[in-house]
């Protein structure tokens, strides 16, 4: 008798603003080793996933940076693509960003409205956000011409994004949010107000310890 | 060496059993129980317990399912380091075994003391994790709990007119009863978040809006019945129900493991064997046996008919189902890699064909004047 399908979505969020020149490489070796430590601790609880896809996300400022203020990158099929996987990681380069906050809620809007792999029996959506920054509001004005015109008007808006389970959206049976960013706008209101959210208070995971972090994996490997 | 094995095993549970009913009471209903952990020694379900009243008129059965995602946290207690999930479901179970312990002890009625059970657990949680010595955790989150368990349990109470039956619980871990004209009948209402039935949910994992902790509020939610004998009570985790495709798969190979076994022991062991094919998680369940007079032939022959008549209308198809979409899916890989195949085979004559012709294409520019 067949068992359960399983797939898991991750989309990583990299804020790749100047500010981050002396934490990138830190974050990017946490976000090279992800899929190892969670292979890792899935076949430690002998836990099998039938496909698992990441996509990057990397995000400076549209008010400062044009054209480079977003790019997202396609899913890439693991472990089949990890190579591709890993040169876009590589190639991610702080720079810009102006002053602080940047375009965070628009990269977690972004990776919300993803093309989550709705296929499988049972799915997890995991976005993960590095910064060492606040965010700005959504509803700032003055926005330039390359800023998206389907994103969320404002916070309450994306709240809706995260809990209303709407077509084209993050699931809210399948979703969780790491964020790895400091206890300021809008970081603490969504770890506060939204569910299946884990925060790391801090400056993009510096100084996370080895506990939290088998904390974190255990959350989503166990809830697989 | 697998019949080896089996009948090894046979004999061990055997002599398990009659240690553990000896302790119970020298005339035990029938049962099978079990607790299997995915991974050795990392297993956050706890051993399901059967209390019986000294004079075999009331039982309560139970299993609990520590939460491992929401209790990963791991905490040190008497030279040992496990997860909160880990002493959740055991503080939990201990908890029940000695409320049901004294309210059959000194006779008292379940449903006038069912309200001291909630707080009797919660002060076991609290008292338990008091003792801890864990590290501090610099992350926020509303996922993360202390000592999270799921729990269900069925309270049986005989008397000569009827049989009364409370199934309590908090989470997804479920009660059930099964009789052979009904077959299976979920007593316990899953507490998740969305309104999903049994067969949604296998697909959509609710969160859950319900379960046990140490550092937040719950409720043991509670449902009566009357029933005649004979049936089944049974009590699982979601690790026994929660990997098949619907629930009707559930029944059928606790029920076909049933056909096929010939005592209680060879049962549990093929039950056992049958959900572990497809379980991703721990799994524990305890079946009490209710009537047949502690006959399991007679409740084996009783069961025949309800297991042909639900493979007839509902597993079947199923089967051949599963069976041409296998067949498809693996079709498709065969398509697939021959598409491969010629796409490159394609290419290669291409590549060969315009290496000839390139030859009078470039003829011109290859020899100039």
């Amino acid at each position: 008798m067949q068992g359960l399908k399983y797939t898991v979505d991750i989309v990583m969020c990299i804020d790749c603003t100047g500010s981050m020149s002396g934490i990138i490489d830190t974050v990017k070796s946490n976000a090279l080793k992800f899929y190892p430590d969670l292979n890792r601790a899935l076949e430690a609880k002998d836990k099998h996933i039938d496909t698992l896809r990441i996509k990057v996300i990397a995000y400076r400022d549209y008010y400062a940076d044009g054209d480079i203020a977003m790019k997202e990158s396609t899913f890439f099929n693991f472990p089949e693509q990890q190579s591709e996987f890993q040169s876009e990681v590589n190639n991610l380069t702080p720079t810009g960003g102006g002053d602080e906050p940047e375009n965070g809620l628009e990269a977690l809007a972004l990776a919300l409205k993803s093309e989550w792999n709705k296929s499988g029996d049972k799915r997890r959506e995991i976005v993960i956000i590095w910064t060492d920054a606040s965010a700005h509001p959504l509803e700032k004005s003055g926005k330039p011409s390359n800023y998206p015109t389907s994103l969320p008007k404002n916070f309450n808006e994306l709240s809706d994004w995260w809990g209303g389970d709407q077509d084209g959206l993050v699931s809210s049976l399948a979703q969780r949010l790491i964020l790895y960013a400091p206890d300021s706008y809008p970081w603490s209101d969504i770890s506060n107000i939204w569910e299946n959210v884990i925060h790391y208070p801090s400056k993009a995971s510096d100084g996370l310890k080895e506990l939290d972090y088998e904390t974190i994996l255990s959350a989503i490997v166990k809830s697989v | 060496m697998r019949r080896f094995f089996r009948q090894l095993s046979k004999v061990f549970n055997k002599l398990k059993r009659m240690e553990e009913n000896h302790k119970l009471f020298s005339d035990a209903p029938l049962h099978l129980k079990f607790n299997v952990e995915k991974t050795n020694n990392k297993g956050e379900d706890a051993d399901p317990i059967l209390v019986a009243s000294s004079s075999c008129d009331r039982f309560f059965i139970a299993v609990a399912d520590g939460m491992g995602g929401s209790g990963s946290t791991n905490y040190e207690y008497s030279g040992q380091t496990k997860t909160g999930a880990y002493y959740a479901s055991r503080t939990v179970l201990q908890s029940c075994k000695e409320f049901f312990d004294e309210i059959f002890t000194k006779n008292f009625s379940f449903d006038t003391n069912f309200n001291k059970l909630k707080p009797h657990i919660k002060e076991q949680l609290t008292m338990i994790l008091k003792q801890f010595k864990f590290e501090t955790s610099g992350l926020k989150s509303k996922l993360i709990r202390a000592l999270p368990t799921t729990f269900a349990g069925i309270y049986i109470e005989k008397s000569e007119e009827q049989i009364r039956i409370a199934s309590i619980w908090a989470g997804d871990s479920r009660a059930y009863i099964l009789t052979a004209n009904e077959g299976l009948q979920q007593i316990s209402i899953d507490d998740l978040k969305e309104d999903l039935d049994p067969f949604q949910n296998l697909q959509k994992d609710s969160q859950l809006k319900n379960f046990i902790s140490a550092d937040n509020d719950f409720i043991i939610n509670r449902w009566g019945i009357n029933i005649q004998n004979p049936f089944l009570a049974i009590v699982a985790t979601d690790g026994c129900f929660g990997y098949f495709s619907t629930p009707m798969q559930f029944e059928y190979v606790f029920l076909k493991s049933l056909e096929d076994a010939d005592s209680i022991e060879d049962w549990e062991i093929l039950l056992v064997e049958n959900i572990k094919e497809v379980a991703g998680d721990d799994f524990s369940m305890l079946t009490l046996v209710m009537g047949w007079d502690n006959d399991f032939a007679l409740m084996k022959r009783d069961f025949k008919q309800r297991t042909a008549s639900l493979y007839k209308e509902s597993i079947e198809q199923l089967e051949i189902l599963d069976k041409s979409c296998t067949q498809l899916k693996n079709d498709k890989e065969r398509i697939d890699e021959e598409l491969r195949m010629k796409q490159k085979h394609k290419f290669d004559v291409q590549q060969f064909v315009w290496t000839e012709y390139r030859k009078k294409y470039y003829q011109i520019q290859n020899n100039p004047e």
